[in-house]
């Protein structure tokens, strides 16, 4: 924990300098009328700073306890596949459309999670969820699906 | 109050029509099984479901996510008490005695008053808020720019100086979450900020694709890593019978629920606590108060209803400064008043005015929905105990799906799909590294409102801040406010002496 508060006390802190630079750029104040643009973007900024630096001064004088990795190998090879399958998915809609898509996102994911693999139920859910998803939001709320190649 | 009883009246008339009768179980049923799920809350709940209420009319909308917030307060206890994994923080305290019960072979005994003094404490909550309600909204109709500015940042301190381990790590959630609000075209100048010349971020970002992220995605892989015996569920004893508690249970239970549907409500109307501290308390005092403290732990089954009272009154209590200041308290309210937003809404005092058949339509619902939660539970708590031991893949399947498309229905585009995945995965390490998500989502549902205000005030005042505190309300209201900032550090202060004097 206490490196990870690090990094991300360094990271926050980088994000200030950007935002309040770019705040700066934007006109902080406009003569009588009041805060410009850039004011609240600037004072977001100045409060990132010092809570940034807390945060990295705090891991130099707090002891930490658990010092076990918070980050599980499992666990990341977890969000790596939710993750990734998602954005996948999402690129898939614009070639095989909305409703292909996720067929092929809910059977992988029932694949490959699946603590004890049925064919049965890979293919059932690629097929019944898709449907389920057209009735609710094309059938039910008017949304327009992206089609693919396929028509569908 | 007889002008109160008659909107209460004409609300049930809205309330009561077969179509929001519909979405009210629709939410409650929805609820209570998105609820029951490990690791999903009301939050959660809500933003999953909300892109499929956008398309239907405001009130049935409003009822609809109102069921699905009060049906998972419910449905987190469920687990709580059966496998000993509460669904949400809410229902933490629950599982104290709630599973014991279980242990001891009073599963039922155990839902049953969990679900009883859910109703009460729900109901009571109700009434209580629909004669307080339409007075402070009448009150808060003086208030001006600069209270509603110290309104909200009284809110954003509180919730982020009360909710996680580390208050700065609460604190930098919330200002991170009002730099999103920033992002986009400037109001009053029309200027582009930090959108990095993409269109699709002129309009900003919307408060549903973070939402739908940070508390349905990043959950459910956080969910997914444990493993969670779900065994216990298949032999419980729930039959309807069951789920009746005696005699000797309501008598030991009874002033605890009375004690915690009173402060259930009022803890839930202060902005930040909200019902986990709610269920906290109310656990604490009933063992206080009660002549078997020693039986708490160990299955007392006024150790289930004492938690579940509170946080279903502190629910309908969060509501009191949703609709009437327009200033909501916790993740699960603000999420709400975001929806509120995209129905085209302002909460806050003129809806009162200006939307009569809205506000008491809610309010109407409420009342329905917790006779209709105690119904759906007594029948059918077996069949939401059977969700459960959906197998966990396919469960994140469906989940992960519904959410992509709701996403792409916002605004029927693809950007919001890959802004959903990306807060997800932000969302992961928020969770990790245990920063809130709730303060995020608040700073980026007020940004603008709080921006807009605040230049409304500086440009009264001619661009001077001593506005803030020139009045009466809007001081008090920033005093408390800077108080909640420079709380955690006073109290580290103080423990830190103490424990220095004790050593010495």
């Amino acid at each position: 924990m206490k490196k990870a508060d690090q990094i991300t006390g360094a990271l926050l802190l980088a994000l200030s300098v950007y935002i309040g630079l770019t705040g700066l750029s934007l006109e902080l104040w406009w003569g009588d009328e009041g805060p410009g643009p850039g004011f609240l973007p600037f004072f977001v900024a100045v409060c990132l700073a010092i809570l940034s630096i807390m945060l990295i001064l705090n891991t130099l004088m707090k002891e930490y306890k658990d010092e076990n990795n918070i980050f599980s190998q499992e666990g990341l090879k977890l969000l790596a596949t939710l993750i990734g399958s998602s954005v996948v998915a999402g690129l898939l809609v614009n070639l095989v459309g909305m409703i292909v898509a996720m067929g092929l996102l809910a059977g992988f994911l029932v694949t490959f999670l699946a603590e004890e693999r049925k064919i049965i139920t890979s293919i059932g859910m690629a097929v019944v969820l898709p449907i389920v998803l057209y009735l609710i939001f094309r059938v039910g709320l008017d949304v327009p699906f992206p089609k693919g190649i396929l028509g569908l | 109050m007889f002008e109160t009883l008659s909107n209460l009246l004409y609300g049930f008339t809205v309330a009561i029509t077969p179509m929001n009768l519909l979405y009210c179980l629709i939410g409650v049923v929805s609820g209570t099984v998105i609820g029951a799920l490990p690791g999903l809350g009301p939050s959660a709940g809500l933003a999953v479901l909300l892109p499929i209420t956008f398309g239907i009319e405001p009130v049935s909308g409003i009822i609809m996510l109102a069921g699905i917030y009060y049906g998972a307060m419910y449905g987190g206890s469920i687990t709580s008490i059966l496998i000993n994994t509460p669904g949400d923080s809410a229902a933490v305290m629950t599982s104290l005695d709630g599973y014991p019960l279980t242990q001891k072979g009073r599963a039922g005994a155990a839902m049953g008053m969990a679900a009883f003094s859910s109703f009460i404490g729900g109901t009571v909550a109700v009434v209580a808020f629909t004669f307080l309600a339409p007075v402070l909204a009448s009150a808060a109709l003086s208030f001006g720019p600069p209270e509603y500015f110290a309104l909200m940042v009284l809110g954003l301190t509180t919730l982020a100086g009360m909710t996680g381990d580390n208050p700065t790590k609460g604190f930098i959630s919330a200002i991170v979450g009002l730099f999103l609000a920033i992002i986009g075209l400037d109001l009053v100048t029309g200027l582009p900020r930090f959108s990095f010349g993409m269109m699709e971020l002129y309009s900003g970002i919307d408060f549903i694709p973070v939402a739908m992220g940070v508390f349905g995605i990043a959950e459910i892989i956080l969910a997914s890593e444990e493993k969670i015996n779900m065994e216990g569920l298949r032999n419980t004893d729930l039959r309807w019978k069951k789920l009746f508690p005696t005699a000797t249970d309501w008598a030991r239970s009874k002033w605890v629920i009375a004690r915690g549907t009173a402060l259930g409500f009022f803890i839930g109307m202060l902005p930040g606590a909200g019902a986990t501290i709610a269920s906290f308390i109310s656990y604490g005092m009933a063992k206080k108060a009660s002549k078997y403290p020693e039986e708490f732990g160990q299955g007392a089954i006024e150790g289930v209803a004492a938690p579940e009272c509170a946080n279903n009154a502190a629910s309908v209590g969060a509501f009191v400064p949703l609709l009437t200041l327009g200033v909501p308290g916790s993740a699960s309210t603000a999420i709400l008043m975001g929806a509120l937003m995209m129905f085209g809404l302002r909460p806050g005092p003129m809806l009162f005015d200006k939307s009569p058949e809205f506000v008491w339509g809610l309010i109407a619902s409420m009342y329905v929905g917790n006779v209709m939660l105690i119904l759906m539970v007594l029948l059918f708590v077996p069949l939401f105990v059977r969700a459960l031991l959906v197998p966990k893949a396919s469960l994140n399947a469906i989940v992960i799906a519904f959410i992509l498309v709701g996403a792409y229905s916002l605004n029927n585009s693809m950007f919001d799909v890959y802004l959903t995945i990306g807060f997800g995965f932000i969302g992961y390490f928020m969770k990790k590294l245990k920063y809130p998500g709730a303060p995020l989502v608040l700073a980026l549902v007020l940004g603008q409102l709080l921006e807009t205000s605040m230049r409304q005030s500086l440009i009264l005042s001619g661009g001077s801040f001593g506005i803030f505190f020139a009045r009466p309300i809007s001081t008090v209201l920033m005093v408390i406010a800077f108080g909640a900032i420079f709380l955690p550090a006073i109290k580290n202060m103080i423990s830190k002496l103490r424990t220095k004097n004790a050593s010495a």
